[in-house]
């Protein structure tokens, strides 16, 4: 069963930018939107490009190697085929949890 | 075998339809005899751009289509300022106005339209103006030096453009308009609203329900009168109320005429062997005015004359764009809802100025009306032209947020068209890109014609050369005068807006003056643009900014970073070499190399260790990372060379010490060579110096990268400081007028080094004390990141390694 994971405060992640959290070896990019905080997985499908070091932009990153667009709600890279994981994330008491 | 001669083509009308039918004939590889007769002065323009000739953003020659050599390659035979006066079916023959003959096998009427002139008394009168061509153009310019007030009559596409280019020049206008709605052939009550406010908010001001009855004034005209018995006062009238097509010369020679001349699906009039093309033509009981039915018909009258006539022309849905900077309109096809089963779709929010309304007929997109974003407006052309069944996604129809389905250019098929006004398909364009390697909006213009025009498409072709040549595409769009396409705003209004409105950080940027969220290149392009502006007393806000910029290192492709400190002109000391050396063996890092900028580069540092190996180094950062001040490389010089006639080394270090730390719209690399042997390599470098007998020569614009080029002389002068002078007003010269994104090589070219040479050297220059002010001010406020942020990074987490725990 997916398990939640602490991953700090959300003002421990910048307005409009991304941290990499590592998890059991596992690389998640988590955005602070401003209104919401999302998740992915931080690897770039091109050539594992760090995502949480993109710019945001709307519900966009662009990965910062070859600028790839990708959702980070749907996980859809812009004109390709693959997508990226999405991670469920839970917010209690302006903690961040992370299912997975 | 006697040689059969060439069949012989007159075109009359050298417009915009006549001539594309002739590129057509040329591109299928026809050959025949051409000539072609035009009634004005000028080879083929691009008479789209009258109104940006009328604002004075650019000018007659900048609009021509083909020049004079093109006529000449092809062998056509052009006369121009010569116009027809009857055609003579019977004998094949036409007649111009100096009573020439010109016999013809095939004859191609492209006579256009004109300006429809009500009747208004006084119309005659001086001041009084049509709205049609260049000339009448040239004339409302000239006119208008000596006017304060304009009259426009007419609100509708050309009124209103017209409208903004006056004001552009300065004049206070006035929008008269017949009707209660503004572009009533285009949009519907609530948008013509929106339209309004918006006309108005650009400085205009608009009074509807009123028809011109008169022109008042004593020989030049001095206001105008109204049906409902007001009048005002006016320097100066434009008048814009519609086209009707040039139909005469047609209809005299026995040519079936009504509104227009009236041709089938192949082009052809009633008359054998002459086919009509453009917007003298009705078609189905149709009349154009717009360009891209024209590119259409004339593609097919090519076929028809040449004799391949399987093509046939069916009629266009037409598509309108207002080209009102500041302003995005876009109205497609029945916008109206009218009709069997049509229903609307609907978003407004006046308090925005956005209006989205798309008309449905049984599930299939008929129209629509896009005011105030009209970035999706292609969509909507594919849903029309391909009748997709929209069903399925109708509840995101006009958000468009259905992610997948919103229209990435992956749908267009490769006939589509991309743009109207040039009639240019994708295939030709991926061809363009793949073929000539063009990589920009730009490139892709001169090669295919496409976005030369009104620009729409432009957000459309950024997608096309994303999608061809993947992600490494940046837009670079300002060379054509707007920042991005995330504004409607042209580089200069934006500055101009940031200063009025004291913006300091992007984020007020986007969303006063842009879409609000921005993108990866103009959210990095606004960080520099508002440094510059107030001098480094920005907000700064690290998430406009690229990775490298906000950990002040470059991120390599495992998403590891390099670090290199600066080495003032390449001359380093033992110690320092020691201290290098430590660090690489205390953090294990991967390489150390050599660099081509004369430094040392410690690669595949993880991020979390920057600050660390910052503080241990204990040297400044140098900037390998940013758009900035990059190297100044030095030869030996006069130290220990047996050649050098200066001291190249020290002015090098001198330099890099007065300009380090500071940023630029993209990197600047200097060198200092000792004599013009260059071996710093400074005639290829952005700035480069060179020692001559009786001082030094400055040279600015190289590049020894992508482009090759050398450096154009800015000045020789005499002593050090006069080439700290020349060099600091260079640098603060392209700090503030270069564009994001643009080095030093596009940048002199662009501007001309005869004219950086006078905004800098001439004495009677007032930029140069102006500039030394600024430079002085943005100066003050550099400060070393590497030291500010091993002390105290911006934010507590920016370098850290997070682990969740569980
Ligand atoms: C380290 C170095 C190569 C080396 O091992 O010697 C280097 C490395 C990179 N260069 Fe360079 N360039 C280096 C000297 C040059 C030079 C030669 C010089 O400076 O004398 C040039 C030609 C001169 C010029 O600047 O045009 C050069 C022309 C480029 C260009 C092409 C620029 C252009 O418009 O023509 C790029 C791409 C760009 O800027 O968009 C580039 C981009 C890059 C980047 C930053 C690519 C990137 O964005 O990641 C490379 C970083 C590698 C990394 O992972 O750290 N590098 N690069 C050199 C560092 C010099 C220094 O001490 O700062
Ligand atoms: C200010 C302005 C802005 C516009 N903006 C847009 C826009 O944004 N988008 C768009 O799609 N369209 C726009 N249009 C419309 C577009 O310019 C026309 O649809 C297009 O130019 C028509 O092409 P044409 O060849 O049929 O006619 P024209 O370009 O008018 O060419 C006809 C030519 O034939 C010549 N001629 C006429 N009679 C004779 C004769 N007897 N002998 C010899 N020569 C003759 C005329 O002098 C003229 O040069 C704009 C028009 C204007 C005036
Ligand atoms: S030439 Fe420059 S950009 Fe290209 S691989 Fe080498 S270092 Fe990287
Ligand atoms: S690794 Fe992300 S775009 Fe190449």
């Amino acid at each position: 069963m997916d398990k939640l994971f602490k991953a700090g405060k959300c003002q421990d992640i910048p307005l409009g930018e991304g941290r990499k959290y590592l998890i059991h070896g596992e690389e998640i990019g988590v955005f602070n939107l401003g209104i919401e905080i999302v998740a992915i997985s931080n690897r770039c499908p091109h050539a594992g490009g760090p995502l949480s070091d993109g710019i945001v932009t709307g519900h966009e990153v662009i990965c910062p190697l070859h600028g790839r667009k990708v959702n980070l709600k749907s996980g859809c890279v812009a004109n390709e085929k693959e997508k990226v994981k999405v991670y469920e994330v839970v917010l209690k008491d302006g903690e961040i949890y992370l299912k997975c | 075998m006697q040689k059969k001669s060439k069949q012989k083509l007159v075109v009359i009308g050298n417009g915009m339809a006549g001539i594309a039918a002739v590129e057509n004939i040329l591109a299928l590889k026809g050959d025949l005899d051409i000539t072609v007769f035009g009634a004005e002065p000028y080879v083929n323009y691009n008479r789209i751009l009258l109104s940006d000739i009328l604002s004075g953003k650019t000018h007659p020659e900048a609009t021509y289509l083909n020049a004079r050599e093109w006529y000449d390659k092809n062998g056509i035979r052009l006369f121009v300022d010569t116009k027809i006066m009857a055609i003579h079916p019977e004998v094949k023959t036409v007649q111009d106005d100096e009573g020439r003959m010109t016999p013809y096998d095939q004859l191609l009427i492209a006579t256009g339209s004109h300006a429809f002139i009500p009747p208004i008394k006084g119309v005659e009168k001086r001041g009084v103006f049509p709205y049609r061509n260049m000339e009448d153009t040239e004339r409302i310019i000239a006119y208008s030096k000596q006017c304060r007030r304009v009259a426009v009559i007419g609100g509708g596409l050309l009124g209103l453009e017209a409208g903004r280019a006056l004001v552009q020049r300065g004049l206070n206008v006035t929008i008269f308009h017949l009707v209660d709605r503004l572009m009533e052939l285009q949009l519907d009550d609530e948008s013509g609203l929106i339209l309004k406010k918006e006309i108005e908010r650009l400085g205009m001001t608009v009074h509807l329900n009123h028809s011109a009855v008169e022109m008042i004034g004593e020989g030049s005209v001095e206001g105008v009168a109204f049906s409902n018995g007001k009048a005002y006062e006016a320097d100066m009238v434009v008048i814009s109320t519609g086209i009707r097509p040039n139909v005469e010369l047609a209809k005299n020679a026995g040519i079936h005429t009504r509104r227009g001349i009236i041709v089938n699906d192949q082009m052809e009039t009633s008359h054998s062997g002459i086919y009509a093309v453009g917007e003298c033509v009705e078609h189905r009981g149709k009349t154009y005015g717009i360009v891209a039915p024209l590119y259409e018909q004339a593609k097919v009258a090519a076929h028809t004359i040449l004799g391949k006539p399987s093509k046939t022309y069916e009629g266009s849905m037409v598509s309108a764009t207002l080209k009102v900077a500041g302003i995005d309109l876009v109205s497609i096809g029945n916008y109206m809802g009218n009709g069997a089963g049509c229903e609307s779709l609907v978003y407004s929010d006046r308090g925005i100025s956005l209006y989205k309304k798309v008309v449905l007929q049984g599930n299939r997109v008929v129209g629509a009306i896009l005011l105030g974003d009209i970035h999706d407006s292609g969509r909507f052309h594919q849903y029309i032209k391909n009748q997709t069944d929209v069903t399925l996604f109708r509840k995101t129809l006009l958000s468009g947020d259905a992610d997948k389905k919103s229209a990435g250019p992956a749908i267009l098929e490769d006939e589509d068209t991309i743009c109207g006004c040039m009639g240019v398909n994708k295939k030709t364009i991926v061809e363009a890109i793949q073929e000539h390697e063009v990589t920009t909006r730009q490139g892709v213009g001169e090669k295919t014609k496409a976005c030369t025009s009104c620009k729409s498409c432009g957000p459309l072709i950024d997608q096309i050369l994303q999608e061809v040549l993947g992600g490494e595409y940046v837009p670079v769009t300002e060379k054509s005068g707007e920042f991005c396409p995330c504004f409607t705003l042209s580089r200069k209004e934006l500055v101009d807006q940031i200063r009025s409105l004291k913006l300091k950080a992007v984020s007020e940027v986007l969303t006063r003056l842009g879409n609000g969220s921005g993108c990866a290149y103009c959210k990095p392009g606004l960080s520099y643009l508002l440094s510059e502006i107030w001098m480094e007393r920005h907000r700064e806000e690290r998430n406009a900014r690229f990775i490298n910029d906000r950990v002040h290192a470059n991120i390599q492709k495992d998403g590891t970073f390099s670090v290199v400190p600066r080495i003032y002109g390449g001359v380093t000391s033992p110690s320092e070499l020691r201290r290098i050396a430590d660090v690489a063996e205390k953090y294990h890092v991967p390489m150390v190399k050599i660099t081509g900028g004369q430094r040392i580069d410690l690669l595949g540092v993880k991020k979390e260790e920057l600050p660390l190996i910052w503080a241990d180094l204990g040297m400044p950062s140098g900037h390998a990372y940013a758009k900035a001040i990059r190297t100044v490389k030095t030869c030996v010089g006069t130290e220990f060379c047996r050649f050098g006639v200066q001291d190249s080394t020290s002015l090098g270090i001198a330099m890099e010490k007065l300009f380090e730390g500071l940023y630029t719209p993209h990197k600047i690399k200097m060198a200092v060579s000792g004599c013009p042997r260059n071996c710093a390599e400074s005639y290829v470098k952005d700035i480069g110096i060179v020692a001559i007998q009786t001082g030094w020569e400055i040279y600015v614009g190289g590049a020894a990268g992508m482009t090759v080029r050398k450096g154009d002389l800015l000045v020789a002068v005499k002593t050090d400081e006069e080439a700290f002078r020349a060099v600091t007003l260079f640098l603060q010269y392209y700090r503030e007028e270069g564009y994001y994104l643009e080095r030093t090589y596009d940048f002199v070219v662009r501007i001309g080094i005869e004219k950086i040479k006078q905004e800098l050297l001439d004495p009677e220059s007032a930029r140069p004390a102006e500039l030394m002010d600024h430079f002085k001010l943005a100066k003050e406020a550099v400060v070393d990141p590497w030291k500010t942020e091993s002390e105290k990074p911006v934010h507590p987490y920016q370098f850290k390694e997070l682990v969740a725990d569980g």
